[in-house]
């Protein structure tokens, strides 16, 4: 029986900006198991980073968590009598508070996009680096090894001499070369894909029992990202963890998760494990997003089939199924006027449509 | 070129260099070169698309401006046939760099480009109309009346309605503002189309929707891509023959299916294993490629990939490679071309 580590239920998060507001989320729900990995696929605004942030309690402003559970099962040692699970309500805590902050990026660790991309030239080297900066950017003006054993010594009680060792220690997992002397280097001294890999020793370092990758490879070369994925992959082997892989790329999906949701407009429109998702995929949003990518080693010059239409406003989102006019399964009456239900498709498969609810 | 079908040629590239120099100290002393293009040679057949594929810095996006003289060349031959400049109207080879800065707008108006960010090649402060517009003005083709039919006939070409026309680039999505790129690209009805990583910054529908539009258009008005991009699928998909470029040079050039199914060069082969393939129960028997691309201002000796490569002999990092026509309109740089037994995809 696999343990469930993280459990969203109907999470909806809104933002509340001058032209209304913004269903960012409205309605994800899934698990993530203990060491399994989860892709999340979507297109850009469907939700997925969100999702992953409001985990963590990392909504940003003026987003807020409206709806919705978010567990975190921790283990925790009893006396004597090995380990019971701590049910951890996160919806619930303060989003500056201790208990989330020893989640975030200890327990759970997180790496994103490109890191380099995101950095504000302002921050200086006194400045509050604390857990929110460290846990998610490199900063420029540091040292690669102190940001490191700066994220170990906030969730571990080590010395900085220890931490120092960690931290060369990590780069060698992660496969940089002489980590000894990396260590020291200041991140423009390095390439993307090896910035990459500090950032993923970063969240490592802390031993985390969930690993959140959000796009981690997507401004990659693709031989760098090959080497990425399967530093995640040989990790993950070692150290029994589960991966959230948040993604648009269906080809890094298919190659590292077990489970994937696939997102659309704020809502997780189906859910199944990888290899029934891609040969049988039932929302006619998941069979339309497949059919319109092309694929290496097919024959070339087809035509491919497109989605017609464009994602809709945010602000007049369309009434019944998000997806309707856009949807080659369209049933008129129906899918513009009742919002689908989240709906038990197949043994372990779930989709939100109309065609599977024998209305 | 030996052997080389010659029939057609509408672009021929012939070892094309560009090179930026460093320069060190107050006194601009020229201390190395940057090679981002060096000694590439290709060509483009009307109506046909090439593509030119290779990861980032490898001089893709350098070799296609260098071409049109965005950049100047800093060695090479570039010839393109054209009837903009003959007497009798018909078409002929014109050697590129020999003309000076009136011709070559004159010659512009037969190449055109579109951009990968459709956000920042737009002026924002612009009307679609007047960007639409803007090529014809400038080449003086057109006014009043006939411009704003020849805008609304573009915009219904690719895909947008008349009304857009009053709209500015912010009020459309990403994918929308690229069919606004792609209609100014056919504003004075190019011969030949630099479309640089068009896609690249869509979403996945979009995608789709805007290479099916970039193909129908190639049918329609017999138009010839240059189609350089980083996707290998994408690339496969839209072109016929392909360029993979690695620091500088052209590793391999052949028809999209042979390169794709027996690749010669050992970095076409490793990075169509590196390409996440969107099927889980694929086995993949992925090459991966150790350390970094070369840094182009330090290149390696020999064969600029040997470092990295698994088949490297001696010979590799002591001789470069030349790049030859291994089989019949298929070329490669490498060594041991002949002897190894690749796999494709």
């Amino acid at each position: 029986m696999p343990e469930p580590l993280v459990e969203v239920k109907d999470l909806k998060v809104e933002f509340d900006v001058r032209d209304g507001i913004v269903h960012a989320v409205d309605g994800a729900t899934f698990t993530v198991y203990r060491g399994q990995t989860v892709g999340i696929i979507g297109e850009s605004g469907c939700g997925k980073s969100i999702t992953a942030k409001a985990i963590l309690q990392m909504v940003p402003r003026p987003g807020k968590i409206t709806g919705g559970e978010i567990y975190y099962y921790r283990r925790v040692r009893v006396n004597g009598s090995g380990e019971t699970i701590e049910q951890v309500n996160v919806r619930e805590l303060h989003p500056d508070g201790p208990e989330i902050r020893r989640i975030r990026g200890g327990e759970i660790g997180m790496i994103f996009q490109e890191p380099m991309s995101s950095l504000t030239p302002v921050y200086t080297a006194g400045s509050h680096i604390g857990e929110a900066v460290t846990l998610h950017q490199l900063l420029p003006v540091r040292k690669v090894g102190d940001q490191i054993a700066e994220t170990i010594q906030a969730h571990r009680s080590v010395t900085r001499e220890e931490a120092r060792e960690i931290a060369i220690e990590m780069l060698r997992r992660v496969g940089i070369p002489k980590p000894e002397q990396r260590v020291d280097s200041y991140p423009h001294q390095l390439s993307g894909g090896q910035r990459q890999r500090v950032m993923i020793a970063i969240a490592l370092s802390c031993q985390p029992v969930m690993l959140i990758a959000d796009e981690p490879t997507t401004a990659l070369d693709v031989s760098i990202e090959a080497q990425i994925l399967d530093i995640m992959r040989e990790l993950q082997e070692t150290v029994d963890m589960a991966i959230m892989f948040i993604t648009h790329n269906l080809g890094v999906i298919a190659e590292m998760a077990e489970e994937i949701c696939v997102m659309y407009m704020g809502k997780v429109v189906e859910r199944a494990n990888a290899v029934e998702l891609f040969y049988e995929p039932r929302h006619p949003y998941t069979r339309d997003l497949l059919k319109s990518i092309p694929k290496v080693g097919k024959k070339s010059r087809e035509r491919l089939a497109s989605i017609k239409g464009m994602v809709p406003d945010p602000f007049h989102l369309p009434s019944g199924c998000v997806f309707h006019p856009r949807c080659p399964e369209f049933m008129p009456g129906k899918c513009d006027r009742i919002e689908p239900t989240w709906t038990q498709v197949g043994e372990h498969h779930w989709a939100r449509c109309l065609l599977y609810e024998g209305v | 070129m030996a052997g080389q079908t010659q029939d057609n040629v509408l672009l021929d590239v012939k070892g094309l260099k560009k090179y930026f120099p460093i320069q060190r100290g107050m006194l601009k002393r020229v201390v190395g070169n940057v090679k981002a293009v060096d000694d590439v040679s290709f060509y483009v057949r009307q109506g046909e698309t090439l593509g030119l594929v290779g990861e980032s810095g490898c001089g893709k996006t350098t070799a296609s401006r260098a071409v049109i003289r965005l950049y100047e060349p800093t060695a090479g031959e570039i010839h393109f046939k054209t009837d903009r400049f003959s007497a009798d109207g018909k078409p002929e080879m014109v050697d590129v760099l020999a003309l000076d800065k009136e011709q070559m707008k004159v010659l512009r108006q037969d190449i055109s480009m579109i951009f990968q960010d459709p956000i920042g090649s737009l002026n924002p402060r612009m009307s679609v109309f007047d960007i639409v517009a803007e090529p014809m003005v400038i080449h003086g083709r057109g006014a009043g009346r006939e411009t704003e039919e020849a805008v609304i006939r573009l915009l219904e070409r690719v895909g947008l309605r008349p009304e857009h026309m009053r709209r500015y680039p912010h009020e459309f999505s990403g994918g929308q503002r690229q069919r606004i790129g792609i209609a100014r690209a056919l504003a004075l009805s190019p011969r030949l189309v630099f479309c640089d990583e068009p896609v690249s910054a869509l979403d996945v529908s979009i995608q789709a929707q805007t290479l099916n539009l970039l193909q129908d258009l190639q049918a329609d008005f017999n138009l010839s891509y240059v189609f350089v991009a980083h996707d290998l699928s994408v690339v496969q998909h839209i072109s016929d023959r392909v360029a993979v470029m690695y620091v500088g040079k052209i590793a391999e050039m052949a028809a999209a299916e042979q390169l794709y199914t027996y690749p010669l060069h050992p970095y076409t082969e490793a990075l169509m294993s590196a390409v996440p393939k969107p099927d889980p129960l694929y086995k993949s028997e992925r090459i991966i490629m150790q350390g970094d691309v070369a840094d182009p201002s330090n290149p390696p000796s020999g064969c600029y990939f040997h470092p990295r490569c698994q088949y490297a002999k001696d010979v590799c990092s002591q001789q470069a490679p030349e790049f030859r026509e291994l089989k019949p309109d298929h070329f490669v740089a490498c060594h041991r071309a002949e002897e190894l037994q690749l796999k494709g995809v």
